[in-house]
């Protein structure tokens, strides 16, 4: 019972709440592109469903042990081994369906929907359940197209079938992919408000994740820098702004040795006089972080800041000398 | 300087007048779904640019061969569909062999080099009996086209992730659908082809 209802959950998931063209956006290109007519729709469904199980079989058998990148092209090879023999087929027996198809059936052999159903479920699953999965995407996915079909052939050409059923006010930019889009559309909209209604558990709107969508497309391009294509590891910066900060940093770096430098003579000199030197040597660390700090800043910013370390530079010996004087006093 | 037309021609051709994306639907499914995740554009516009330009010369100057160029249009595509293959094969081991790529990075090449507006970009070429010339510019035309369409299909999703007023039902991939349809209706406008007879 367990297992019945185990594998009624995987067909109602593979098929309904995750279909892969209304709420997934696979396998958009043929629908879109070839579902002219009830006809067309039908092969289409067919060629799909031939395809889709025979490389998840394939994939289930035979290809569990291999990387994933070689995967990928081993996908494209079943999917060629399956849709030209067909193409063959077609242009011998079917002439006139050829030319509507067009381009668009050599192209299903790289469809989007094969290669993400084998990689998901075939790879990771025995036969039986990538059989299983195969059936279900590809009866979910040629039940859409057909009702596709048969909606653009009904309002574009005032046929169904083929059978004129003499309307006299058709919409030509149906058979356009704007057609396609907007009939897929609507579908997704009435299957979305059936799912809701009776499992409103499930949400199908999982499938497609747009918890990025507002995320910025240039981004994409420090992305790039960072962690993709990045064969220098310079980070997120440029090389002219890499060396340039190092140029700078190194300026700063070299400066503040030299005031470390100065700095432990005149300790050693207060240190014979004064023990108070401690809260001197306290300071160089704030020295070294605000070395840090104009790193991140603008050009600006660091002249105005070395402009102010130069004045401090030049006014210590005095102060030095002023408390060497109290302190004479005293 | 005629050579040089033919490619922008070209270009043009499949990005703006006959847009591979929304006039024809090639890569449409690539597109939306890369329109949720405009952080990975860059890459992905590098990497189907790269195979669509390299593709499309490398079977334009496959057709000058007498022996290929007599084959029939099955045989055309079988070859345009292993010089895919080779390229993605050649592609993934010197990424491989670099060895800095991340595995995002393999993957994201395996998306680029199999989907249906790579694939497509050789057989109109064939079809329309295009040089080497306005190979290239279809080849880097196609690329942009995908740009184009991210980024248009990205910012209504944008806009319909914000809009609190559309019914429950219209949310998500529904919405998605219809303005993705909308965009598709403006291109053939740009296309001159009438859609209401």
């Amino acid at each position: 019972m367990s297992e019945k209802n185990s594998t009624f959950k995987r067909i109602r998931n593979s098929a309904v709440i995750k279909n892969p063209l209304l709420f997934e956006a696979i396998g958009l290109c043929p629908v879109v592109a070839i579902t002219l007519s009830l006809r067309l729709a039908v092969f289409l469904a067919i060629v799909t469903a031939i395809e889709l199980i025979v490389c998840e079989v394939l994939s289930s058998l035979l290809l569990k042990n291999i990387r994933r990148h070689w995967r990928v092209a081993l996908y494209v090879l079943f999917g060629v081994g399956v849709i030209f023999p067909i193409m063959g087929l077609v242009n011998r027996f079917f002439p006139d369906m050829s030319i509507n198809f067009g381009v668009y059936l050599p192209l299903m052999a790289v469809n989007s929907l094969v290669a993400l159903h084998c990689e998901r479920v075939a790879v990771k699953n025995d036969l039986k359940n990538s059989l299983i999965d195969a059936i279900a995407a590809s009866m979910s996915y040629g039940a859409v197209a057909i009702i596709t079909g048969l909606i653009r052939e009904f309002l574009a050409s005032g046929t169904i079938g083929g059978i004129d059923l003499g309307l006299e006010v058709t919409f030509p930019a149906l058979l356009t992919p704007f057609g396609g889009l907007l009939i897929i559309g609507f579908l997704a909209a009435v299957f979305k408000a059936v799912i809701n209604a009776k499992y409103p558990d499930a949400s199908p709107d999982r499938a497609f994740d747009t918890s990025e969508v507002t995320r910025s497309v240039r981004g994409s391009l420090k992305e790039l820098m960072k962690d993709e294509l990045d064969p220098y590891s310079f980070g997120t910066e440029t090389a002219f702004v890499r060396i340039r900060k190092e140029k700078r940093a190194e300026k700063n770096i070299e400066k503040t040795q030299e005031v470390n430098l100065a700095e432990p003579q005149k300790e050693k000199k207060e240190k014979v006089k004064k023990p108070k030197k401690s809260k001197k040597v306290a300071e160089a660390p704030k020295r070294e972080l605000r070395v840090r700090q104009t790193e991140e800043r603008t050009y600006l910013d660091d002249f105005s800041d070395m402009l102010s370390e130069l004045e401090e530079y030049k006014n210590r010996p005095e102060e030095a000398e002023t408390q060497e004087k109290d302190g004479d006093g005293q | 300087m005629t050579v040089f037309l033919r490619l922008i021609s070209a270009a043009f051709y499949v990005m703006l007048f006959q847009n591979l994306i929304f006039n024809g639907g090639y890569g449409i499914s690539e597109a939306v779904r890369m329109s949720a995740k405009p952080r990975q554009l860059v890459p992905m516009t590098i990497f189907i640019t790269y195979f669509s330009t390299l593709v499309s010369v490398i079977c334009v100057l496959l057709d000058t061969i007498p022996v290929i160029n007599g084959l029939s249009e099955i045989m055309h595509a079988i070859i345009f569909i292993a010089v895919v293959g080779v390229l993605y094969l050649i592609t993934v081991s010197l990424v491989l062999l670099s060895g800095k790529a991340s595995p995002r990075t393999v993957r994201r090449i395996g998306v680029a080099a199999f989907n249906t507006l790579v694939f497509a970009v050789p057989l109109i070429n064939y079809r329309s009996a295009f040089s080497v010339a306005e190979a290239i510019g279809s080849g880097v035309g196609a690329g942009i086209a995908f740009v184009i369409a991210v980024i248009l299909i990205n910012s209504g999703l944008k806009r319909l992730e914000m809009n609190k007023s559309i019914p429950q039902s219209f949310k998500g991939t529904p919405a998605m659908f219809i303005y993705v349809a909308l965009l598709s209706l403006a291109f053939i406008g740009i296309s001159g082809n009438s859609v209401f007879i």
